[in-house]
């Protein structure tokens, strides 16, 4: 009884502090940036009333050409870091955390649906689907990376959804599917839809730069248009995967098993993989290619919190949401005023923690019965 | 829990099988609450798809499996599991199964009971009492033992509170104390509580000593199937296995085979 409270109580303090984790990195990201704002100047940033109608427009116009005085001056420059802090930062960092919350939980997702550890949007090429959904929103429609519309995320999600589908038929054998093939399956995808991507942004000859900087994965210029895109997506995909916790924690057990154990399998695979769509498109769309969120996040939380699916999910949407936001502070700030990809951010950290996984499951990280 | 002698899985003209193959060819079977059947026959011919046939999860091609009357295929799984547990003979776990604590891996038999993460349910630590992992309850499963883990997963089985519990192989990594005692446990359930219990062996003195009643299977049909010394007589045993036996009785006047 003391080992049930006492995990419980552990589970319960992580819990907390990675939540405290994500409020500090939320009040990191809006109080750094290129523009230097003193904590002070940021609070009045939140907190300030905006004018009717406030936007990057309209603050212009509420300093006019003219306006002569130091009083003038001072409001018109509490204004624009106003706009700075309401429009630039603030839109940004809570898009971060969204798609570092969608990846994780997508990850969890992927993982649980694929009985295989090493699955993530990105590896299981779901992310390249959902890419190649939203490019053809950007290339033929002429929409454009830097304000969301409608069919952006729309598109995003078809083309996850198909690939997620794809990768299953081709990976699975028996239960689950096996690494060798699972990463064989999401990297041949990934190769054919990027030159698919190609293709369709040399014919449709639109917003080509913006494009590539959108695959790189970043968020570069993002606004409250693309948060307004990806938390739909990014919720419902949650609403589906975080009430399957119990269903995710038998599988680890075995298909068969968690059938015996009055697991409707196969509908709950669908949800998962619908699930994972949602969240993998989510991101994308407003993000581009982000790679190993989904990945790094689920592995961390599970030395954190145990593989108890209740305390991982939420685990992994807190620390994804964490990760994401810092990832993106060092993105802006690492070669300032140069902005690095938040793909590459994310690789670099990733990468070699995927390699380290490979390896270890490579060298029979065994099975148990 | 059953009602002794009433039905509680009923299988009338089976046939099931994978692919082109029908490995189960028309067999029939009545298993009884207080009843503790052992399935026997050679490799391959049909034991474990006989089972997965009475726990639902492989739909018969021909005929129909029932449980207490209803087509246990066509129930939602829930509600099978409400009524029949299986004990996997080795499973397909993840390492991170191994990570779970034993009261977790047993609460997961809460499951079809809806009950959150079934940490607060009576059956659980009356499941991990009866089989003597109180003292395990907060170890890891992977570091156990292969025996110990054997009465993780039937202590799980009981967290079901099933009526029927179907058992595939259970003595297969266990040593013979272990064997003994797993078996023992089964048959005090099915004599105390009315449980009906299948399970699939291979050992037929192990068949002989614990069973109530025996089905021997050979290429998917049943050869003989009722008293455990009928069924396992030396010409049954000489046609299935192709072995010579001599039944000899023991000194409680039970039966038991020797090799001749």
């Amino acid at each position: 009884m003391d080992g049930k409270a006492g995990a419980s109580k552990r589970r319960a303090a992580v819990l907390g502090g990675l939540a405290l984790l994500l409020a500090g990195a939320l009040l990191a990201g809006v109080l750094v940036g290129p523009t230097r704002l003193e904590p002070r100047q940021v609070l009045a940033g939140l907190l300030a009333r905006p004018p009717a109608g406030a936007g990057a427009g309209q603050a212009n116009r509420a300093a006019p050409p003219g306006a002569a005085g130091p009083e003038a001056a001072g409001r018109a420059e509490a204004a624009a870091q106003a706009v700075i802090v309401r429009e630039i930062r603030l839109p940004r960092v809570l898009l971060a955390a969204l798609v570092g919350m969608a990846l994780a939980e997508a990850g969890v997702a992927l993982q649980g649906l694929f009985r295989n550890p090493l699955a993530d949007p990105y590896v299981a090429g779901v992310s390249a689907g959902a890419a190649l959904g939203a490019t053809v929103a950007f290339a033929l429609r002429g929409l454009s990376p830097a304000r969301m519309d409608l069919p952006v995320p729309l598109l995003a999600f078809a083309g996850a959804l198909g690939t997620a589908e794809l990768v299953w038929r081709l990976a699975r054998r028996g239960e689950g599917a096996p690494v060798p093939l699972l990463l064989l399956a999401g990297l041949a995808v990934s190769a054919l839809f990027s030159a698919a991507i190609s293709v369709l942004m040399v014919v449709g000859q639109r917003q080509l730069g913006e494009v590539v900087f959108w695959l790189m994965g970043g968020l570069a210029g993002r606004g409250w248009s693309h948060v307004a895109a990806a938390l739909p997506a990014a919720a419902l995909g949650t609403a589906l995967v975080a009430p399957r916790w119990r269903e995710l924690n038998l599988l680890l057990f075995g298909e068969e098993e968690a059938r015996y154990l009055g697991v409707e399998v196969a509908r709950v695979q669908r949800r998962l993989q619908l699930g994972a769509s949602l969240l993998a498109a989510a991101a994308v769309a407003v993000s581009g290619l982000v790679g190993f969120v989904g990945l790094v996040v689920p592995h961390l939380c599970r030395l954190l919190v145990g593989p108890d699916h209740r305390a991982l999910l939420p685990a992994s949407l807190l620390a994804g949401g964490a990760l994401a936001v810092l990832a993106d502070l060092v993105a802006r700030t690492a070669f300032a005023p140069v902005e690095v990809p938040l793909g590459a951010v994310t690789a670099l950290v990733g990468g070699p923690f995927f390699l380290f996984l490979l390896w270890r499951s490579g060298r029979g990280h065994g099975f148990v019965g | 829990m059953a009602l002794w002698g009433e039905v509680v899985l009923q299988v009338e003209g089976l046939r099931a099988g994978y692919g082109a193959l029908d490995v189960l060819q028309g067999v029939d079977l009545a298993v009884r609450g207080g009843e503790f059947w052992g399935i026997l026959g050679p490799n391959g011919s049909g034991k474990t798809t006989l089972l997965r046939c009475l726990a639902g999860v492989l739909r018969p091609r021909a005929g129909r499996v029932l449980l207490e009357g209803r087509r246990v295929d066509e129930l939602p799984r829930r509600e099978v599991a409400r009524a029949v547990a299986v004990l996997p003979s080795g499973g397909d776990g993840l390492p991170e199964a191994g990570t779970f604590s034993v009261r977790q891996v047993v609460a997961l038999g809460r499951y079809p009971w809806g009950e959150g993460d079934g940490s607060a349910s009576p059956a659980v630590e009356e499941s991990l009492d009866l089989l003597g992992l109180k003292a395990l309850a907060e170890r890891p499963l992977g570091e156990l033992s292969g025996g110990e883990r054997q009465r993780v997963f039937l202590a799980r089985a009981l967290a079901q509170e099933p009526r029927a519990l179907l058992l595939d192989e259970p003595t297969a990594h266990l040593d013979l104390r272990h064997q003994v005692a797993t078996l023992s446990l089964v048959r005090r359930l099915v004599q105390e509580r009315g449980l009906a219990a299948v399970a699939v062996l291979h050992d037929l003195n192990l068949a002989l000593r614990f069973c109530d009643r025996l089905l021997l299977l050979r290429s998917g049909r049943a050869v003989a199937a009722g008293e455990p010394a009928a069924v396992l007589s030396a010409e049954n045993v000489r046609a299935v296995y192709g072995a010579e036996v001599l039944v000899d009785l023991d000194r409680a006047g039970r039966p038991y085979l020797r090799l001749q």
